[in-house]
This record gives C-alpha cells, sequence and structure tokens, in this order.
C-alpha cells in the first residue's frame, strides 16, 4: 500500500509536479535524518546530506527503476554521499575530523540534559570505517539484507557479510 | 562464546541508536516547508551550473588562444608543448579515472 503510494507520486513528480515530490520526501525525511545522524553523529551534517540526498532524488528520478522501495534508492544515494564526503575529507587531509568521530557539542548537551548514557559499544563503532558501519547499520537496526544492502552499496552480498563479519570482530577485539 | 558477545554488543548498539533516534525527533518540516526547501535547492543547483560552465569556456578560451598565439608566434615550442602534454595526458587521464572509480555512483 505504502509502495503503491509512492509509485503515484513518483509517477506525478516525474510529470514535474514538485508539489508530489516534496509530499514523497516529507514522508521520508524523518527517517532519513535519523539514519544520517546515525552515521555522522552531527545533526548540521546530517542536515545538508538530506538536503543533498533531496536534491539528487529529485535530479535522477528518472533513473528509478521501482524494482525496490524508493526508501531503500534514497538511503542507497545518502549511504554513498556520506561515503564521498568522507573520502573528500581525508584528501583534504581534515584527519581531526576524520578520525575523531564523536557526537557533536549539541547532541551531546542533548542527551546529557535527558540522563542519556552510551555503551562502551557504540564509541567503538563508531571508529569503524564508514564501509563497516553502514551495513552493520542497516542490517541489524534496519532490518534490510545483506543482498539489499549490497544493492544499496554497489557491492555483492558475500562482501557486505564479511564487511559485517569483520566489522564485529573489530568490536570484540576493541 | 562469539556470537553471545556479538548479540550482547548488538543489543547495547540498538539501545544506542534508539536514544540517537529519540535526539533526532523533531516535528516533520510542513508541506509548504519542503516545497521552499526544494525551490531552493533548484536555484542553489542552477547557479552551481552556471559557474562551472563560466569556468568551463573561460578554461576553453584560454587554451584555445594559447593555442593560436603558440601555432603563429612559436611553432617549436608548441610542438614540444603538445608532445609533452600526450605523454602526460594518459597519466592524468588513469589518475581522475582512478578517482571518479572511487567515488560512488548514484544508485538506479
Amino acid at each position: 500500500m505504502d509502495q503503491e503510494e509512492d509509485l503515484v507520486l513518483i509517477q506525478k513528480a516525474l510529470k514535474e509536479d514538485d508539489d508530489a515530490f516534496a509530499q514523497l520526501f516529507q514522508k521520508y525525511d524523518s527517517f532519513l535524518f535519523k539514519y544520517l545522524l546515525k552515521l555522522t553523529l552531527d545533526e548540521e551534517m546530517s542536515r545538508d546530506l538530506a538536503q543533498e540526498t533531496m536534491l539528487r532524488c529529485y535530479t535522477h528520478l528518472t533513473s528509478f527503476k521501482a524494482e525496490s522501495k524508493f526508501s531503500t534508492w534514497m538511503v542507497s544515494i545518502a549511504s554513498r554521499l556520506y561515503i564521498d564526503q568522507l573520502r573528500k575529507q581525508k584528501r583534504e587531509r581534515k584527519w581531526m575530523e576524520f578520525m575523531k568521530r564523536n557526537l557533536s557539542r549539541q547532541l551531546s548537551w542533548q542527551a546529557n540534559t535527558r540522563g542519556m548514557e552510551w555503551s562502551d559499544a557504540f564509541a567503538d563503532f563508531n571508529q569503524l570505517e564508514a564501509e563497516a558501519r553502514i551495513p552493520i547499520l542497516l542490517h541489524h537496526y534496519y532490518g534490510y539484507t545483506y543482498e539489499e544492502i549490497g544493492e544499496i552499496m554497489g557491492v555483492r552480498a558475500g562482501t557486505v557479510k564479511s564487511r559485517v563479519h569483520y566489522g564485529l570482530k573489530q568490536l570484540r577485539k576493541e | 562464546m562469539n556470537m553471545k558477545e556479538d548479540q550482547e554488543q548488538l543489543k547495547a548498539l540498538k539501545r544506542d541508536w534508539k536514544q540517537l533516534d529519540e535526539l533526532g525527533d523533531c516535528s516533520p518540516a510542513s508541506l509548504m516547508e519542503m516545497k521552499a526547501q526544494l525551490a531552493s535547492l533548484k536555484v542553489k543547483q542552477k547557479k552551481k551550473l552556471y559557474r562551472e560552465l563560466c569556468i568551463f569556456l573561460s578554461i576553453a578560451v584560454f587554451i584555445l588562444s594559447m593555442i593560436v598565439m603558440g601555432i603563429l608566434k612559436q611553432p617549436s615550442l608548441f610542438i614540444a608543448l603538445q608532445a609533452g602534454a600526450s605523454l602526460l595526458a594518459p597519466m592524468v587521464l588513469y589518475v581522475l579515472f582512478k578517482r571518479k572509480k572511487q567515488e560512488g555512483k548514484v544508485y538506479s
């Protein structure tokens, strides 16, 4: 039902109906932002990436084949944008930003005021490479299959499985 | 043993991700806001496109004028530059291709 509704909106958006696209994106905005927040740990960066994702979805909507859910396609674009951003940071030698992956000050403050505590596993997980963090998050939190994650990341399902396995092994070692 | 350890780690991680979801909870943007956001993104993209087009045209004009000047004023230097560029071009192309391959494509 949800998917059918999305397809109707996509069809309308393809006919240059911006209202339909805005409606479609409004539906997934929160989901996308929260997904990116778990990767970036930074509200501002997540917001920027979500906007960039929105623009990419808009400009590449004709390439959406409806073989997967719209949300899966959107997560794929967002994940690749995030990985590209990390690569750019690495190239620009922003090592401090790249290596220290902690909650942003604003999120830390919000978490403290709500009395939230974070596990050691969380700190260790955030130091893993994005190539391992993304599949672990998608598989174990969002419930995507290895095949779906493979499509999202543009790699084979076997590669995803080994990245998840390697990531969890790293967490055990830490 | 490892499996049990993994399960415990994942349980803790899931709890932390749930907390992050709570932190990311905010009132969803209205349809008007989304439309405004889309409109501003489209304007930004248009500006970026014009800027890139200007840079491309300026570089093209510069290169063409250099070529014409080279042919007219210093034919020997022009030939030497052409030979050098033919040798360097494959290397530059290889580096650019490698970099592009590293960057993700849009999933379609």
